[in-house]
């Protein structure tokens, strides 16, 4: 009997203990390669490097890494904002014809009217590019693109180019050929996301919309896209930020004729990230002030996103109020007007 | 306010073979401002013969007049009807008020009219205070009603609702069923239901369609439909507790028909008489159907002998399960007598015996199902 009496508190058990324990390795793993990182990074920006003679002197800079790389300094010649402007155009080429034609496809994808044959194998085949990694794609692509390779041989015996054309000296040609290899890898991707966001909205409001008067355009337009808001503003954010910290395709597919100088032609290819990776090795104080940058970019943006695709209540609460009070006024007023 | 007309209405679905036929030639004239009930069992066709009045569905074969007008083309929008679903489908982004102006500002209505129509069905189902949250933020009696409304501002020419009450609990359905009731009378047009709730078509229907396996079983007003159901089946799905069905025979003696089951022997009055005769009813087996509210407790030796397997108290009446003549029998038996003092009800597991007048019975036929009397 004696035994068996336990002090009560010991009666219960305490599940979230294995619970903390669970997700523990995230925390951890988060706290030493990201959370560390991030916050050493700001601290190294503050710092200058000077390697002279084999030996590395630091000395306290402030905020003169920022304004080298902004280019606000005198006699300097920033870059950052001409790197971000071609990472910026290498996305924008890829993301809107990329969401643009997702919508598109998961639209008709998704019709129970039109019930087309062969989806599944359709999304197979565009989600495809997306498990092949990078660097194979962008040298894949390099190959094909060449000037001797066999598209331009194609163009020409098909009589469309006069003579085999080098694109790889060509800013606009890199370019949208850059953006055209983001395009096929990521157009799958945010067909399956749409098509199962699209799946995710219930059949009997589109009924409901035939019955009220909508044609296919209107229900688009005035119930899928609404209802696809989620979905978009995941598609968006991640799109973004995966596009401001575009390192691999560009750094691997126009690489100066086997020179190894990467984002030619006169770095009109050349994005944030590699420019990071250029400076690091020998100015790790301005690699880490532009690295801060971009990170800040990125969280602006985000937040950006954010506000405006769920802030909308707000705003939408508003417009109606001043509606309201219009038509209260036009109407002869309401009695809530 | 439309009449609506269907001729030999069909729906295939494409599968394997001919296909899945749904709806089997269906023929039913809707008047102007008539309420009627379409009502069975889960899969009996209902509700796509409703989608293919609504445009939802495509018409197989057949006809659909709507006001005389020829309508298996013409698109869902343009055949000036209003909907009611299931799942109410209010458009999740937009508030009530938007949910309900949406149809109207499709079709350009000027601002200050769709204001006025909106607020005026709101005031009507009583969510005025509503209009400005997102269908999310209300409970499932509200949604109905915003669904009601957002059909009413349309003003259609001919309403149809889809098991609207399906999805409430059993206290709210029984309001929104008074209420549906009121609201017809205000809104004046024509109603096409769908329920698979008796009680729903009974109560709200001028006429309600009894459909089976895509086949029309009987059409009728709800009085018709429940003295002289067509067939066993109509006879089992109209009425709570449903008819009870036993085993007799069919007597004709001097011109005359009476009834025997189990030995016991119910005379039937002149009006079943005629109509047997008018039918030509042959004598022999047949399956009799007595509800159970016109059962009755008789004395020992008298009536059909049964044992109660089960006693449902309801207040005040008493719901007696038995094996009577090797069926099983429901009677219901009232707790107080004419004279107001309780009356004693046989206890679970008594030998019982019961009775009922020739003219409470039906009779079917037992091979086809048919009511002999039609």
């Amino acid at each position: 009997m004696k035994n068996k009496k336990k002090p009560p508190g010991r009666k219960s058990v305490s599940y979230s203990r294995y619970g903390y324990l669970f997700i523990a390795p995230f925390f951890i793993a988060y706290l030493i390669f990201s959370l560390w990182p991030l916050l050493s990074t700001f601290y190294y920006s503050l710092f200058e490097y000077t390697t002279r003679n084999l030996r590395t002197t630091i000395s306290f800079a402030g905020l003169k890494n920022y304004l080298s790389v902004l280019g606000i300094s005198e006699g300097e010649r920033g870059y950052f904002l001409t790197y971000l402007g071609n990472t910026l155009r290498l996305w924008i080429f890829n993301f809107i014809p990329q969401i643009i034609l997702s919508l598109l496809a998961a639209a008709w994808l998704t019709d129970n009217r039109v019930k087309l044959k062969g989806g599944g194998l359709y999304k197979v085949m565009i989600y495809m590019p997306n498990i092949i990694t990078a660097a194979s794609i962008s040298l894949l692509f390099c190959a094909l693109l060449s000037k001797y390779g066999p598209i331009m041989s194609m163009l020409r015996s098909w009589g469309w180019i006069g003579e085999n054309t080098d694109i790889m000296l060509s800013k606009w040609g890199t370019g949208i050929s850059i953006s055209m290899i983001l395009f096929w890898m990521w157009y799958g991707n945010t067909t399956l996301l749409l098509i199962a966001g699209m799946i995710g909205i219930n059949p009997s409001l589109y009924e409901a919309a035939d019955l009220d008067g909508c044609n296919g355009r209107q229900k688009f337009f005035k119930i899928t896209l609404p209802l696809l808001k989620p979905v978009l503003l995941y598609v968006l954010v991640t799109s973004v930020i995966g596009g401001l910290q575009l390192y691999d395709i560009p750094a691997l597919f126009n690489v100066g004729q086997g020179t190894g100088y990467m984002g030619g032609p006169n770095d009109t290819s050349t994005t944030v990230t590699m420019y990071i990776m250029r400076l690091h090795t020998t100015d790790t104080g301005r690699a880490a002030a532009v690295s801060v940058l971009l990170f800040l970019i990125t969280l602006a943006v985000s937040l950006l996103f954010f506000r405006v695709f769920s802030g909308s209540e707000e705003y939408e609460k508003a417009k109606r109020e001043r509606r309201r009070r219009r038509a209260g006024r036009k109407g002869g007023g309401s009695s809530e007007g | 306010m439309a009449t609506v007309s269907l001729r030999h209405i069909k729906k295939i679905y494409p599968g394997a073979g001919e296909g899945v036929t749904a709806v089997q030639d269906f023929n039913l004239e809707i008047k102007n401002r008539e309420f009627v009930v379409l009502v069975g069992p889960s899969g009996c066709g209902k509700s796509t013969t409703l989608r293919m009045v609504a445009g939802l569905e495509e018409i197989s074969d057949g006809e659909l007049y709507i006001d005389g007008k020829l309508m298996n083309q013409v698109l869902p929008k343009d055949r000036d009807i209003a909907m009611v679903f299931q799942s109410y489908a209010l458009y999740p982004h937009m508030t009530v008020y938007e949910n309900m102006a949406f149809a109207l500002k499709l079709r350009k209505t000027p601002r200050a009219e769709i204001d006025r129509k909106v607020r005026e069905a709101a005031e009507i189902l009583d969510i005025t205070d509503y209009l400005d949250r997102k269908p999310r933020a209300l409970s499932g009696g509200q949604r109905q009603r915003v669904a009601i409304g957002r059909a009413i501002v349309r003003d259609p020419a001919v309403f149809l609702m889809d098991e609207p009450l399906s999805n409430l609990d059993a206290k709210l359905r029984g309001q929104m069923r008074a209420e549906l009731i009121k609201l017809r009378k205000r809104i004046d047009t024509t109603f096409l239901y769908v329920t698979h709730d008796q009680t729903e078509a009974m109560t709200l229907g001028d006429r309600i369609v009894v459909m089976k396996d895509g086949v029309i079983q009987q059409a009728g007003t709800p009085q018709e439909v429940f003295d002289h159901p067509a067939n066993l089946f109509v006879a089992g799905f109209i009425g709570t507790p449903q008819m009870n069905f036993l085993d007799g025979q069919l007597l004709l003696e001097n011109v005359k028909y009476a009834v025997e089951v189990d030995g016991f022997r119910a005379e039937l009055p002149e009006e079943k008489q005629e109509k047997l005769r008018a039918a030509q009813a042959a004598p022999g087996s047949v399956t009799v159907g007595v509800r159970p509210e016109h059962i009755a407790l008789a004395q020992a030796g008298e009536g059909i002998r049964g044992q109660i397997d089960v006693s449902e108290m309801m207040g005040s009446s008493v719901h007696l399960h038995m094996n009577a003549a090797g069926r099983d029998v429901v009677a219901i038996v009232s707790t107080q007598g004419s004279d107001g003092k309780g009356v004693s009800v046989p206890p679970m597991g008594a030998e019982t015996h019961i009775s009922f007048g020739g003219n409470v019975v039906h009779l079917f036929d037992p091979q086809t199902g048919k009511n002999l009397e039609l």
